[in-house]
């Protein structure tokens, strides 16, 4: 593969890669280091992929190469990671959704956030942006990390079911 | 609210107990919903991180391309976030918190959102040669980049700069 197609590739799938990672770790931040990881190794093997190689399944054999090396080095890590038979299951399910449905989610989901009040926005961007802990987040304002934990939650299933509802009435199941 | 609901939040919040991931992988290898829903929580999760970008993040909400400003919290994690194709010359620029439109009400989502990466001729930014860009290094390619001075780096002086303009978006789907 090209550089360039290489850098277009990643560019392009970049949401879906951050998606698959997040999946895959559990864990917001160790999704970060290892998408840079992912990356790096892509630049490294990219004359082995084909120029028109089906650049999701090619990422996904990477993500989880570069997941399992994660887990071997983080063997006292305090988050549990999913066993093998499930990440490689969970990896596979980014496969099976189209790229224009991605592309259409992240639209719907912008529209969603939008449309949150601005309290749950601002902590939306405290706990994934700045990725403050949970328990920090909570003695900020003065409740529980349980309470937090539960306010967090229900922003998720809020948005989730925001998007969910957009894309039905794009005739997107 | 599923059970299952709970546990993906658990997981996407790495906050699992034993008991919690054996039960969450039982669902997973066994429920292709449940897997199609923990793919759906975790794509919104990781776009969330550049959707949720303030307005004042350095990407002005009426630009017509995307801005980088050298003092915002979004400049700078994109600077330390390079990552360089060795031996290539190239550097390519993709993090989480890369230029994104604020969530302003002036946001027109049918519009091309923004540009989450660029490729940059890294010749004469790693001044050093070693291979990495440090944030001095930076700094000072953000100046030659900002011809006009005026603390920004516009898509004109970038592509005056050399820089390859962004891919074209992709086709969008038909829901039909």
């Amino acid at each position: 593969m090209r550089e360039e197609t290489l850098v277009k590739n990643l560019v392009r799938y970049k949401g879906v890669l951050s998606g698959m990672l997040t999946a895959l770790a559990g864990d917001p931040e160790t999704a970060d280091d290892l998408f840079q990881e992912v990356a790096v190794v892509m630049t490294r093997k990219r004359e082995q992929a084909d120029e028109d190689c089906r650049f999701v399944a090619w990422a996904r054999s990477i993500a989880l190469n570069v997941v399992r090396d994660f887990r071997k080095k983080q063997a006292r890590r305090r988050v549990r990671l999913l066993d093998e038979e499930t990440l490689e299951a969970v990896a596979l399910s980014f496969e099976e959704v189209e790229d224009a449905v991605w592309d259409l989610r992240r639209q719907a989901l912008r529209t969603c956030a939008q449309e949150l009040p601005d309290r749950d926005r601002t902590v939306l961007m405290r706990r994934y942006e700045e990725d403050v802990p949970i328990e920090e987040l909570a003695e900020g304002m003065d409740m529980t990390r349980g309470a937090m934990d539960t306010w967090l939650y229900r922003i998720r299933k809020a948005l989730h079911q925001c998007v969910g509802s957009r894309l039905q009435k794009s005739g997107i199941s | 609210m599923s059970d299952v609901d709970a546990l993906i939040h658990r997981h996407l919040e790495g906050a699992l107990t034993e008991a919690e991931a054996r039960a969450l992988e039982e669902r997973l290898r066994g429920d292709p919903e449940a897997r199609r829903l923990l793919a759906e929580m975790a794509f919104d999760q990781a776009q969330l991180r550049e959707l949720l970008v303030p307005a004042d993040s350095g990407v002005a909400a009426d630009a017509p391309a995307a801005r980088w400003t050298s003092g915002s919290k979004t400049f700078l994690a994109t600077a330390a976030a390079l990552l360089l194709a060795v031996g290539t010359g190239l550097v390519v620029l993709f993090t989480r918190t890369a230029p994104a439109p604020p969530l302003a009400p002036a946001t027109r989502p049918s519009e091309p959102a923004h540009h989450p990466a660029v490729s940059l001729d890294v010749e004469g930014m790693d001044a050093d040669g070693d291979g990495r860009v440090t944030r001095d290094e930076w700094a000072t390619a953000f100046k030659r980049f900002d011809t006009d001075g005026d603390g920004q780096v516009s898509a004109q002086e970038l592509s005056a700069a050399g820089v390859a303009p962004p891919p074209p978006r992709p086709k969008r789907h038909d829901p039909r």
